[in-house]
């Protein structure tokens, strides 16, 4: 299911708006400076002067201090406690063969088109940043900083960056790089509205101290600001002055990446494939964490437009890796072919530990018979996800505690989601007025209101979860009807809350659950009473109750009066209803010829996939002896491993 | 009644195309068996005798509870499971089943089994299921009804629209024949398909089946009149000139008589032989949007949902063949009757292709 929005399909979408709205830009006068785009030098004088220009109109935002400024009473952590996560015996080599589905409608990192399915590969996944997660402990470890320090009021992070970080075309990466991607995402240039917003607004202040010594500030403490502050720099010396034709100057040119791998323009075949291979010398080869991973020397992405089609060539053995999570691929595809008999593909099970995205059925309460809270709570108990679980995703997912789950301490320890119970459902429906049943089955009102409601969701094999839902809420005398459509059009009808129930997710992202977006009032109806358009309040919640909670839990800074808040309102949505919980997928499936190689344990808790660490290698004489294997007919033996377990 | 010797040659010619005619008959039995369907192929049980009274589900507006026959649920009751539960119980109560004794939307889960299943006749389910559980046989079965039924009024209503327009131009020709060719020429420049986006797009969440069925009928419809209109208006630019015509006009008929008791009957001829193809186009092209999700709303039954199941399902090869087979089965027959139908009004009674 792929409904979910990131961060970055919010900015794409919004982005086409900005075409409208850019002004402040220079003209097209800049284009001698940006005629030397392409090459690694530093920026002239004049172009400096325009960027400093831009820092002076905003002293409070920009600061530039010396190193006597640093506060002195700062608690310096660096993660060297942390344990290395890779596996020493990985070896450098080899390409690994992957595919797309279609090609990327740009290069560029934002703006118009930019949140495409292949940026993960190119752009993020790619792009460094100053701390990371360490994915097993979830604790910080250094990436472009060495040590990091957290002002005692939680609002301002200091960093000391790490004087051996260099882009891929060899240039250094310093604390101006970090101002400029102030400079950079502020501008209307870019015309991407969410990002000039959010680099506007979450953020009060950034102050270069030296060349490798930065502190940024927030408007508000959060109890762990490092998740806000740990920014990735933007290479000044690539986009230079902004003008109004960044758009298309940089629709195809690959920025340079602090991460390991590149894009050279050379290797990208028009309509054909594209590769990354891996930077020459990356900075990062032998840094404690990045040691060890993202071993191969190449990825090379072919493009097949369809994904039978790509799973055809993934048995054929022209691609190493294919996800195989879904059921028809993990068992009517693969469990009983001879390459998976015979051990040429192994297959793997590995139970992550992400946040669970938050996917159900969203009552929308604008609508007057959704409003009522014992029509909700009925439609919980007619919800037959039990049925789902075990034949569409046969057995293999998990039903979703509730709004929040996968947070730790902040999951409910005892409440869960409903159970199917028809006759439960038919007592609350009948509470509600729902008593008796229309010549089809379904319940009717004493006005003749049918207990019927239209479920929106976007076209996807997803549809089929609805459909069982369908049949089985008939068993309690309420009918769904599918309103189908394609992922475009049913986003802009749920954005515009024009829905009654919206099947689909959000995508959750730690440190802590949030509340706000979903579930305050400002989200569900603005000033004037009108129906709150592009927001995530897809129930139209605005309970002032709730509102008081929800406020007093943003503002918050420790973590335990936070975990006690979040109990309380997670038991008032319980209460509520307005949220049906779906599933859960606590694990990826992976299929992969027997030459590509894991760690012991497979993979690290917080990873999607594997290519989210890059902990895989490729064994070039294994490869040789599988393919030898695979002319001859020769048993290697199945292999289908299990890492961890289901939880509960 | 009495028909015009002219029409009786062309049904006699008609009947005389063996092809053609048997096509007709086996395709009008298939869609009179198809009206009937539930009676054929449906969960809902034929006759029940339980406890000395008799039910027949099948006719009865409302539905049976699982608490009218003693068990202990609100809900519609599962015939299938009572059939069983009587025959046990052996206290003289029976259910009568439909041969196929499931719907066209019923998922049929069975505990350790995934869908989709292979053709069983322990279960029932002569064709399989899908990739929901449901019987290829009753999707097949009522998506046919459904496209003949759709096919049908699709020819019903772009003719009607076609010929009357068409008749209209050639009869007044003209300012509003002038007009009226360059309307139907940007018209026709309108994409289809878009059209068909836009409007599934536009549909607000609550609209029923019937009413996304019945607007993608007429945007359909919407698009295809304009053939027959171009052939209508050259056919009557031709007969309004004849001497039968002026004739009448002399004797004091109005336009309306001229043009359906006298231009009409002599044009519609024309047009009749397009009938069988439009027809075929029309379930082809509901096929086909289907295929593409624009079709449809589902759970409605169609191929081409089916086809595009199979295609996505290469691993369950009967969904697949089962529904080529009923297409290329179907399209042949009603290209069989065109063609015959053609013949039959061809004046030329020894025409050779060539």
């Amino acid at each position: 299911m792929k409904p979910y929005l990131s961060l970055f399909s919010a900015a794409a979408l919004s982005g086409v708006l900005a075409l409208l709205f850019c002004t402040g830009c220079s003209g097209a006068k800049d284009d001698a400076a940006n005629a030397a785009g392409n090459s690694p030098e530093a920026l002239s004088a004049e172009e400096q002067a325009v960027i400093d220009a831009y820092y002076a109109g905003k002293p409070d935002f920009f600061t530039f201090a010396t190193i006597d400024d640093l506060p002195k009473d700062l608690v310096w952590e660096d993660g060297h406690e942390e344990m290395p996560f890779a596996d020493p015996h990985a070896v450098r080599g080899g390409t690994v063969r992957s595919f797309m589905l279609s090609w990327p409608p740009t290069l560029r990192f934002v703006g118009p088109d930019a949140n495409h399915s292949m940026r993960g590969v190119f752009l993020d996944e790619n792009k460094m940043s100053l701390c990371d997660l360490h994915p097993i402990t979830r604790r910080w470890i250094p990436g472009l900083a060495t040590a990091w320090a957290v002002s005692k009021d939680k609002r301002t992070v200091y960093y000391r960056l790490d004087p051996d970080a260099t882009y891929s075309d060899g240039v250094p990466v310093n604390a101006d790089d970090y101002l400029y991607t102030f400079y950079f995402m502020q501008s209307p240039c870019i015309n991407a509205p969410w990002y000039n917003n959010w680099y506007g607004e979450s953020y009060s202040n950034i102050t270069k101290y030296d060349q490798y010594t930065i502190s940024v500030t927030l408007p508000e403490a959060k109890p762990d600001p490092v998740y806000y502050t740990a920014l990735s720099p933007t290479p000044a010396h690539f986009y230079r002055i902004l003008n109004d034709k960044f758009v298309e100057e940089f629709q195809w040119k690959f920025e340079p990446t602090t991460g390991p791998w590149e894009l050279k323009p050379e290797n990208m075949k028009q309509g054909e494939s594209i590769t990354v291979t891996r930077v020459k010398d990356w900075w990062a080869n032998d840094k404690k964490f990045y040691a060890h991973r993202h071993n191969p020397d190449r990825r090379k992405f072919t493009l097949i437009r369809d994904y039978q089609m790509a799973f055809e060539a993934f048995k054929k053995g022209d691609i190493d890796m294919f996800g195989l999570t879904l059921p028809e691929f993990w068992y009517d595809g693969t469990e009983n072919i001879e390459a998976v008999k015979k051990g040429w593909i192994n297959r793997a099970v590995y139970y992550n530990d992400v946040p669970q995205a938050t996917i159900g059925l969203y009552l929308n309460r604008a609508n007057p018979l959704l409003a009522d809270k014992l029509v909700r709570q009925g439609i919980q108990f007619a919800c037959n996800w039990k049925k789902v679980m075990d034949f569409h995703f046969r057995g293999d997912y998990a039903r979703l505690k509730g709004e929040v789950d996968g947070f730790g301490d902040f999951d409910h320890p005892t409440l869960r989601a409903r159970t199917f119970d028809p006759d439960k459902a038919r007592a609350l429906f009948a509470e509600a007025g729902f008593d008796k049943a229309g010549p089809d089955g379904v319940l009717v009102d004493a006005h003749g209101r049918r207990l019927s409601f239209a479920v929106s969701m976007a076209a996807s094999p997803n549809t089929k979860v609805v459909e069982i839902l369908k049949q089985e809420a008939l068993r309690a005398g309420l009918e769904f009807d599918l309103d189908v459509q394609d992922p475009t059009t049913n986003y802009k009808k749920t954005q515009s809350k024009q829905h009654d129930i919206a099947f689909m997710g959000w995508n959750v992202g730690l440190p802590y659950p949030r509340f706000w977006e979903n579930y305050h009032s400002v989200n569900a109806y603005d000033v004037n009473g009108k129906i709150a358009e592009q927001t995530n309040n897809m129930t139209s919640t605005a309970d002032p109750e709730l509102d008081v909670m929800i406020d007093k839990y943003r503002a918050l800074e420790n973590i335990g009066d936070m975990v006690a808040l979040a109990h309380q309102i997670e038991e008032y949505l319980y209460d509520e209803a307005s949220f049906v919980p779906g599933y859960k997928m606590p694990f990826y499936r992976l299929g992969y010829w027997a030459w590509m190689k894991f760690p012991e344990g497979f993979d690290v808790p917080l990873s999607e996939g594997p290519s989210q660490y890059g902990l895989y290698w490729i064994d070039q004489k294994e490869k040789d002896r599988v393919m030898e294997a695979v002319k001859n007919g020769t048993d290697l033996g199945e292999k289908t491993e299990v890492f961890g377990q289901k939880p509960e | 009644m009495r028909l015009n010797p002219l029409t009786v040659k062309k049904l006699r010619r008609f009947r005389s195309i063996r092809r053609g005619y048997w096509s007709l008959i086996i395709l009008g039995v298939l869609f009179v068996l198809s009206l009937s369907g539930e009676l054929l192929v449906n969960n809902r049980a034929l006759f029940i005798s339980y406890q000395g009274h008799w039910h027949f589900p099948v006719f009865h507006s409302g539905i049976y509870t699982g608490e009218d026959f003693g068990l202990p649920y609100k809900s519609e009751a599962k015939y299938r499971d009572l059939k069983a539960i009587f025959r046990q119980q052996d206290a003289g109560d029976f259910v009568i089943l439909p041969i196929v004794p499931y719907g066209p939307l019923e998922q049929d889960y069975r505990a350790g089994e995934y869908p989709p299943q292979p053709p069983s006749f322990r279960t029932g389910h002569y064709l399989g299921t899908d990739t929901l559980a449901r019987d290829v046989l009753a999707r097949l079965f009522y998506g046919f009804r459904v496209a003949m039924l759709f096919s049908l009024a699709f020819v019903a209503i772009s003719f009607a629209i076609g010929i009357v327009t068409g008749c209209a131009m050639g009869y007044f020709g003209g300012i509003s024949d002038l007009l009226g060719q360059r309307f139907m020429e940007i018209w026709s420049n309108i994409p289809f398909l878009y059209l068909v986006i836009i409007m599934r797009s536009l549909m607000p969440a609550g609209a029923g089946t019937f009413t996304r069925i019945s607007s993608l009928l007429l945007i359909m419809c919407a698009f295809s009149w304009v053939g027959i209109a171009y052939l209508m208006r050259t056919a009557t630019y031709r007969e309004k000139v004849r001497e039968y015509v002026d004739a009448s006009r002399v004797l004091g008929a109005g336009t309306w008589r001229i043009l359906f008791k006298h231009i009409l009957p002599n044009t519609v001829s024309i047009v009749v032989t397009f009938i069988p193809f439009t027809a075929a186009g029309g379930i082809t092209a509901l096929t086909a949007l289907d295929f593409l999700g624009f079709g449809l709303p589902p759970p409605t039954p169609s191929w081409g949902e089916l086809l595009e199941q199979g295609t996505q399902r290469m691993d369950a090869p009967w969904i697949i063949t089962s529904t080529f087979v009923a297409m290329v089965l179907v399209l042949t027959l009603v290209a069989f009757v065109g063609e015959a139908v053609r013949e039959a009004y061809d004046p030329r009674k020894f025409s050779t292709y060539k």
